[in-house]
This record gives structure tokens, C-alpha cells and sequence, in this order.
């Protein structure tokens, strides 16, 4: 059993370090995507009872799946409601949790009995979208760390960019759920004199939080070149509800950076792994951004019809299918309730799926959960 | 796909008010297109059109008596039975384009519907709830406590529709005419043609009581200025429509005014062990079928879960798993209407917590069409009760005694409505009263959810008594009066 364990990580990590040597290498047409995908499928169709009973249900198997995309796609409210894993009784090495950002009580699970191949997808992922050609940056982050905040994916995912890519003044300035203004003034203003190219990492609404404050404080920055925003999360029931681009426009005029210095991460409790959108890779070549989202090579996505469920042509707005290679042990296919448009540069968010309204006396269910 | 567009009037004023400005809003779709043209508003004219009705009522509908009201609406509506009538003609081609109402269903609920404005169920409308056909009314009547009543409708009522079900607005129409009060009605644009063009049959019998009606369209977000004038003046508010609606119009209201409100519903049907014999159960699917794809579940009557006892011919899961092919063959006859984003993900999402509900080893079962979300069947094998997120979409409930639903009712006792029972007489009466103390206002046979009869109290309200006022001239009164008379001995 642990053979077979350690013979899919290996053959993902094998997967992303080539990828991390040469994208080419792994592309081949997607093949090498779509039978690593059909292998992770078919070790989790044995292994993850949930999986297995779901694809059972729409008549999925090993043997009738032929390409990634007929790979069955676990809904994400799922992993609110059972253990989906492929090691048994888990004694993990980490549990995830989301923030229960649409129901406090109801949180998503996403366990990992062995973190090497969320390190790689993580490192290789960021090298490669938010590092470019540099190895170290200055890291500040306005999101809790691992320890201020255990069990969530974010403050994971933030401790290993400053463990592995941050220079040694690079930390998080969030303690006991507040952000440390002082501490984070005092080393962004050093580093702004040492002209350090700075990486500041937060969720959208740490930068609501920042973007008050310096307005309380009639403060403003202008942060050095090469210097970049790292934004992720959007706003879920948190902070006060701001749209992106006015929250974008705010941060460029307080902290001096221009829109193409901002990135933004889109990543989830349940994944594996993270998209990113190009400001910083076509800023290195001297290109202008589309933000479209890309994905990294061991991740393919399809926008889905909503009423038919099947893969829509680019353009089309639909929900996002999520197929990710590096979450080997829950379900390598997930259904998330994100609107999107695919295009061949990328993919647009283009937020949450929304509840309806009856028109008229009736009530629907996502009213009735309101009012309840 | 049918090019021409068809322009149609989706309001309706008193006839002196005149030289307006009208603007267009056009609907597109495969079904085809319609120009819809109403007024541009303003709070002056809002305010002009209330002096107006307000006017007609003095001068007109309050000297009418409730039977000569009758006889009007009566010709308006024996009008709409006619197939060729020009403006039933008009409703027919332009409704399944803008409420996206399969064209077929909207024809047969909508003369059904109609015929309940016939004048003999008018009459019986009336009868059942004010007696004396009326006349009190009229004149006043002698009453009970030795002394005489009289009735008067608000001096104005504002009407909010909803959109949900074409021609529902004609309930509260008719109301407030019966009760000899003016309307300023303001329409929804999901909505709006039914009324509209109902007034003007009333029109085309008497323009004077059309006279005390005014309806216009305006969007909730860009009309609270018009609203607001609309609600200052009325002395009596009906709405219809969610939460967020009657929330709003009660607090603008403030608590010296009649406010009657249609808001948020919910239906289910129940199906006891004997309605399962192998010659019942048939119909019995079918009717069901109806009950929750009629207007696709949109009309508060329809039912949202379905409860089905064990121990007859049929199990509850076959019922079940009919219920699926049912609801097929009624897709193919009446297609479901076209729906938003919000609507599918709606639908997607609760079939995905039933899907995720039978993976993790619940008693679920999903029934579905797999190529798309015409309609979803979910089945529990224990009891339960689920709202919807409509559109077609019913969760059912195996239960070993229909006795089990009353507790899982209660928490949802403020917004139960009608409940569709298929029980045995000995059963009926019992299983209504305990409904009835949960908070049930309405029993219907399965099949028969959508479809009310004359006389019904919606919501388990009264229709004109809670609009009414009663002036009483008391015995002591009416005898002191004889001894003023002039000629008294």
C-alpha cells in the first residue's frame, strides 16, 4: 500500500520538477496530463470511498474514463460534509481548513498525510509566477502565519514562500488576529530606504484593513521598483464588501505601485495547488499583463455549462472545473462554485455563483436560508 | 424565429389623463419579441393619477351597486373565454416571450384562471365571504345586534404586484373594485400584461370603473420616490412579493395603515398509503407532476416537498422514480421556461447537496435528467422537509405513518400555505385539522395545487373583509331617531 502511495507522488513530482525545468517537456499535447490524471483517478477511485461512491453514481470507472476531462468532479461543498481522503483513519501531517466563509460552523476539510507534493506545486508555482528569475525577495505578509493561525491553507502556503523565498527580514505581521502597524512601518520604511524590491502578501481584505489605516494616518509609499503586491481571496462575507478594481486603485495610489505590480493568487482549502495571473511574468519580459489566470502545468481547468454541465467554448461564461494533479490524496477532479471565462490565455474569474430569488410569492431555498 | 415584434401597452390610465410621454422596453428571445411601451414617470403624475382614480370613485364606482360591479367584471371576463377575443389573442402571443412560460401551459391555466371571474363565481365570492351578495356594501344592512352596518373600502389601496404567475394581479383587482375602492397599481416589467390588458376589457364594458384603476410599471430600485407618494396617499396597501419587498413597504408604512401582504409561501403534498392501489397511483402521478411544474413551481401554490407513506402497492421509491418520468413526459408537452445563472446554479447546487447526501451514505436517491436541469427529483428514504430552489425541482419523503410530517412542519408554520393531500375520507378530516393548528391555510387534491377556486382564502386571510370598514348604526340610534320624526305621535 505504501508503494503505491509513494509511486504517485513520485510520479507527480516528477511531473512538476520537469515542468519546472521546461514547460515543453511536460506539455506533449496534455497526454502525459490527461494519464497522470486518469492514474491519481484511478488510485483515488480505489482508495477514497466518497470518490468512488460519487463517480459510481454518474457511472464513472477506471475503465470508462478515458481522458482527464471525463474525470468526475467532486462538488467542493463536498468536502464540508465527509472526510474525502485516501489514507484511511487520518493521522495527518496537516488538516486544512477553510475560513467557513459562507457558514462559520461548516467548515471544509482537506486533509494531507505527506506535504512533499503540496511543497513542490507551492514552490515550483511560485518560483515560477511570482519569483521569475529572482531566488530571494523581501516578504511581508499581512495574513496570519502558521502558528498565529494553524490549520489554514493560506498561512501555510505564506510560511513557506518566506521560509523558502524571503530574504531574512521577511515576516508576517499579524498577531493575535490584528496586524501589527507599528512593526510593519518601521521594516516596509526600512526597506524602502534600502531600496529592497518588496513582496507584500495579503488577502483582499488585510489590504482593506491597511488602506483605512493609512488613511486614517494620512500615510502613503511609494515602494521601490521591482516591488509587488500579492493579492488573494476576493471578499467572502468579510471586511466590507469593496469591488476589486476600486480596492486595486486605492492600493496603487497609497503604496506608489502601478496596476501591473499587482498579482493576484486564486487558491482555495480543497486544492492543492494555486493559479496565478501574469502581471508578474509578462512584467519580466516587458509585457503588458492580460491578468488572465494561468495555471500551472500540472492543473487544467474547464468552464462548464451550468444547465448541461458539459465544457463550454471559450468565452462562455460557466462554472469552473478544477483538475489538479497535486491533490493526489482527496479527489484529482473538483467542481468549484466559481463563474469564469476561458480563453486561450488564460481564465477569468468572475466571482461566486450567486443564489436565486423566486419572482414572486414562493419562496426559494436560498432565501428561505437567509430568513431562517 | 418569429421577427416581428409585437408592441404592447403594459399599463393602464384613467382616460383624462393625457399628453404623456411613453418609452419602450424590448424583450428578445427565441420565442420572439415584444416592445413593451409605458409611461415615463413621474411623482407629479403619480399624484395626478391618484386625484384621478380617488375622483372617479366619488363621482362613479362608489355609487355603483356590488352587483352592477359584478355584472362588469363579469362581461370583462366572459370576454377573455372567448379564443378569438383580440385581447386574450394578444396575451396569449406575448406572455411566453416575456415570463418565458411554456406558450402552451400559459393557454390552458390562463382560461382556467379566467373563468373564475365569471360573474356567477363572482357572486359566490361574495356570498362566502360578506353574505347578502354584497348589499352591505350598498346600503346599510340590518345586522345582528339589532342595529344596521354599512362597508366602505379604503378611500385608495396601492397595489405592488409580483410577476411570478401571469394574471395572479387580477385577484387583488378585482377585490378592491368589489369593495368600491380605486387602485394605483404599480406593475413589475416581469410581468405586466395581464393586468393591463384586463383593465382595459373592463374598459371596453364600462370606462368609468376602468377609470378608477391606474397601473404602471417601475423598476423597485429606481421608483422609491414614486412609491413613497403612492403609499402617502393610499389608505390601504396590498403587496405581493418576497422578503425584501414586504420588509421594505412596511417599513415605509408606518403602523396607522391597512397593509395586506401575499409574501413568501410554501407548499407540499402528501400522499397516504390508500391513494397507492394499483389503479390510484396513476393519476395520482400525473396530478403531482402537474402540481410542481405549472408555471415551473414559481406560484407559492405549488408544492416544494412531497411526503408518501409506505405500505402500499407501490413503494415510496417507485412513486419515486415514476414521479421522474412523469415530470418528462410533462417537459416534452410543456417545456420549462429559460432560466437565469442564478437560477441553474440554484438548481446545480441543491443537486449536488442531494448528490453529496447519497454518496456519504444518507438514504438519498437522485432522480434527474442528466443532460441538463429541466427537472430534479430527490428521494429520502426518511422524513425530512426541504424547500426548493424550484423550477421543477421536489424533494419527497418516505414516511411510515403521514402523522410523522407534523413535526418536521412546524418549524416552517409562517410560511406554510397549501398542502396537496391524497387521503380516505375518514383520514382527510383529521389530518386538516392537525395541519390546520401548524399553520396549513389550504387543502387542495393533488393535481389541483395550482388552482384555487372562487372564494378561496388566500393565505388563510379573508379577501374583502380585511379591507373593510364598518360603520354600525347602533338600536339605540335607529329607536331614538323614531321619536325625532317630526310625525311621531
Amino acid at each position: 500500500m505504501r508503494n503505491k502511495t509513494t509511486e504517485i507522488q513520485d510520479k507527480i513530482l516528477t511531473f512538476i520538477h520537469e515542468s519546472a525545468e521546461d514547460t515543453s517537456k511536460v506539455a506533449g499535447g496534455g497526454h502525459r496530463f490527461s494519464n497522470l490524471a486518469l492514474d491519481v483517478f484511478s488510485y483515488q477511485f480505489q482508495k477514497n470511498e466518497p470518490y468512488r461512491k460519487l463517480a459510481m453514481l454518474k457511472g464513472k470507472t477506471p475503465l470508462t474514463v478515458r481522458s482527464w476531462k471525463d474525470i468526475p468532479l467532486m462538488p467542493i461543498q463536498a468536502f464540508k460534509a465527509v472526510d474525502l481522503t485516501t489514507v484511511g483513519s487520518p493521522e495527518p501531517e496537516d488538516v486544512f481548513y477553510s475560513s467557513g466563509t459562507t457558514n462559520p460552523e461548516n467548515k471544509s476539510k482537506h486533509y494531507l498525510s505527506d506535504l512533499t507534493v503540496w511543497n513542490a506545486s507551492m514552490k515550483v508555482g511560485f518560483q515560477k509566477f511570482v519569483m521569475g528569475n529572482r531566488d530571494k525577495m523581501t516578504i511581508f505578509s499581512l495574513f496570519p502565519g502558521e502558528e498565529e493561525n494553524p490549520n489554514s491553507s493560506l498561512s501555510r502556503y505564506i510560511d513557506t514562500a518566506i521560509d523558502f523565498f524571503g530574504t531574512p527580514g521577511s515576516q508576517s505581521f499579524v498577531q493575535n488576529g490584528k496586524i501589527d502597524y507599528d512593526g510593519f512601518v518601521q521594516a516596509l520604511e526600512s526597506a524602502i530606504q534600502k531600496e529592497e524590491e518588496i513582496l507584500i502578501i495579503g488577502a483582499s481584505f488585510s489590504y482593506v484593513h491597511l488602506l483605512d489605516w493609512l488613511k486614517e494616518q494620512k500615510k502613503n509609499w511609494q515602494l521601490p521598483k521591482g516591488s509587488f503586491l500579492f493579492d488573494t481571496g476576493g471578499f467572502k462575507g468579510k471586511s466590507k464588501e469593496v469591488g476589486m478594481e476600486d480596492l486595486y486603485a486605492a492600493m496603487e495610489e497609497s503604496l506608489g505601485v502601478k496596476r501591473n505590480q499587482i498579482l493576484n493568487m486564486y487558491g482555495m482549502t480543497e486544492i492543492s495547488s494555486q493559479c496565478y495571473d501574469d502581471a508578474i511574468i509578462k512584467a519580466n519580459a516587458g509585457e503588458a499583463p492580460s491578468y488572465l489566470k494561468q495555471t500551472p502545468d500540472w492543473v487544467h481547468v474547464l468552464v462548464l455549462d451550468p444547465e448541461t454541465m458539459k465544457p463550454l467554448l471559450d468565452g462562455e461564461k460557466g462554472i469552473l472545473a478544477y483538475y489538479d494533479l497535486s491533490n493526489w490524496e482527496s479527489c484529482v477532479g473538483i467542481l468549484t462554485e466559481d463563474m469564469a471565462i476561458k480563453t486561450e490565455a488564460g481564465f477569468q474569474l468572475l466571482g461566486r455563483a450567486k443564489g436565486a430569488e423566486a419572482k414572486g410569492c414562493s419562496i426559494a431555498l436560498d432565501e428561505l436560508l437567509k430568513v431562517k | 424565429m418569429n421577427k416581428t415584434v409585437t408592441t404592447i401597452p403594459v399599463y393602464h390610465l384613467p382616460s383624462v389623463i393625457t399628453g404623456l410621454e411613453f418609452e419602450e422596453l424590448t424583450i428578445e428571445n427565441a420565442h420572439g419579441s415584444v416592445k413593451m411601451v409605458s409611461p415615463v414617470l413621474s411623482t407629479d403624475l403619480i399624484s395626478k393619477l391618484v386625484v384621478s382614480v380617488k375622483e372617479k370613485q366619488r363621482a362613479y364606482l362608489k355609487k355603483q351597486t356590488t352587483a352592477q360591479i359584478i355584472d362588469v367584471i363579469g362581461e370583462a371576463a366572459e370576454k377573455w373565454t372567448d379564443p378569438n377575443y383580440h385581447l386574450r389573442q394578444l396575451a396569449l402571443k406575448t406572455l411566453p416571450i416575456v415570463t418565458g412560460y411554456d406558450a402552451s401551459m400559459i393557454e390552458l391555466e390562463l382560461k382556467r384562471f379566467i373563468r373564475l371571474f365569471r360573474k356567477k363565481n363572482l357572486r359566490r365570492f361574495v356570498q362566502s365571504e360578506i353574505g347578502l351578495f354584497g348589499n352591505v356594501l350598498d346600503d346599510f344592512q340590518p345586522n345582528a345586534s339589532g342595529g344596521f352596518s354599512k362597508f366602505y373600502g379604503p378611500d385608495l389601496i396601492f397595489q405592488v404586484f409580483s410577476g411570478n404567475v401571469p394574471g395572479i394581479q387580477l385577484w387583488t383587482l378585482v377585490t378592491a373594485l368589489l369593495v368600491k375602492s380605486p387602485t394605483i397599481g404599480k406593475l413589475t416589467f416581469a410581468e405586466a400584461i395581464m393586468p393591463s390588458l384586463f383593465v382595459s376589457s373592463l374598459a371596453e364594458v364600462d370606462q368609468e370603473l376602468a377609470d378608477s384603476i391606474a397601473l404602471v410599471p417601475w423598476r423597485s430600485e429606481e421608483g422609491k420616490a414614486l412609491e413613497e407618494v403612492a403609499i402617502e396617499k393610499a389608505d390601504a396597501i396590498i403587496v405581493y412579493g418576497g422578503e425584501k419587498t414586504v420588509n421594505s413597504i412596511h417599513e415605509k408604512v408606518g403602523p396607522n395603515k391597512r397593509v395586506l401582504t401575499y409574501g413568501y409561501k410554501i407548499g407540499f403534498a402528501a400522499i397516504g398509503k390508500e391513494a397507492l392501489t394499483t389503479d390510484r397511483y396513476p393519476k395520482l402521478l400525473d396530478g403531482l407532476a402537474a402540481d410542481i411544474a405549472l408555471y415551473d413551481q414559481q406560484s407559492c401554490l405549488a408544492p416544494q416537498s412531497v411526503f408518501i407513506e409506505e405500505g402500499g402497492a407501490v413503494s415510496p421509491l417507485e412513486f419515486t422514480s415514476m414521479l421522474k418520468n412523469a415530470l418528462a413526459n410533462f417537459q416534452s408537452k410543456h417545456p420549462r421556461a429559460r432560466l437565469s445563472e442564478n437560477e441553474l446554479m440554484s438548481i446545480e447546487s441543491a443537486r449536488q447537496k442531494a448528490e453529496i447526501e447519497a454518496f456519504t451514505g444518507a438514504e438519498t436517491t437522485v432522480f434527474k435528467i442528466e443532460k441538463n436541469l429541466d427537472y430534479t427529483v430527490v428521494y429520502h428514504g426518511r422524513v425530512g422537509f426541504e424547500p426548493s430552489p424550484l423550477n421543477r425541482f421536489i424533494n419527497v419523503f418516505a414516511v411510515s405513518s403521514l402523522d410523522e410530517i407534523l413535526n418536521v412542519l412546524t418549524p416552517y408554520a409562517q410560511y406554510l400555505q397549501s398542502a396537496g393531500l391524497a387521503v380516505a375520507p375518514k383520514r382527510l378530516f383529521r389530518l386538516a385539522d392537525e395541519l390546520g393548528a401548524v399553520g396549513v391555510n389550504r387543502i387542495a387534491a393533488i393535481g389541483e395545487m395550482n388552482h384555487v377556486p372562487s372564494g378561496w382564502h388566500h393565505d388563510g386571510g379573508f379577501n374583502l373583509l380585511d379591507l373593510v370598514r364598518v360603520t354600525d348604526i347602533e338600536a339605540s340610534a335607529e329607536y331614538a331617531s323614531e321619536s325625532f320624526d317630526s310625525d311621531v305621535e
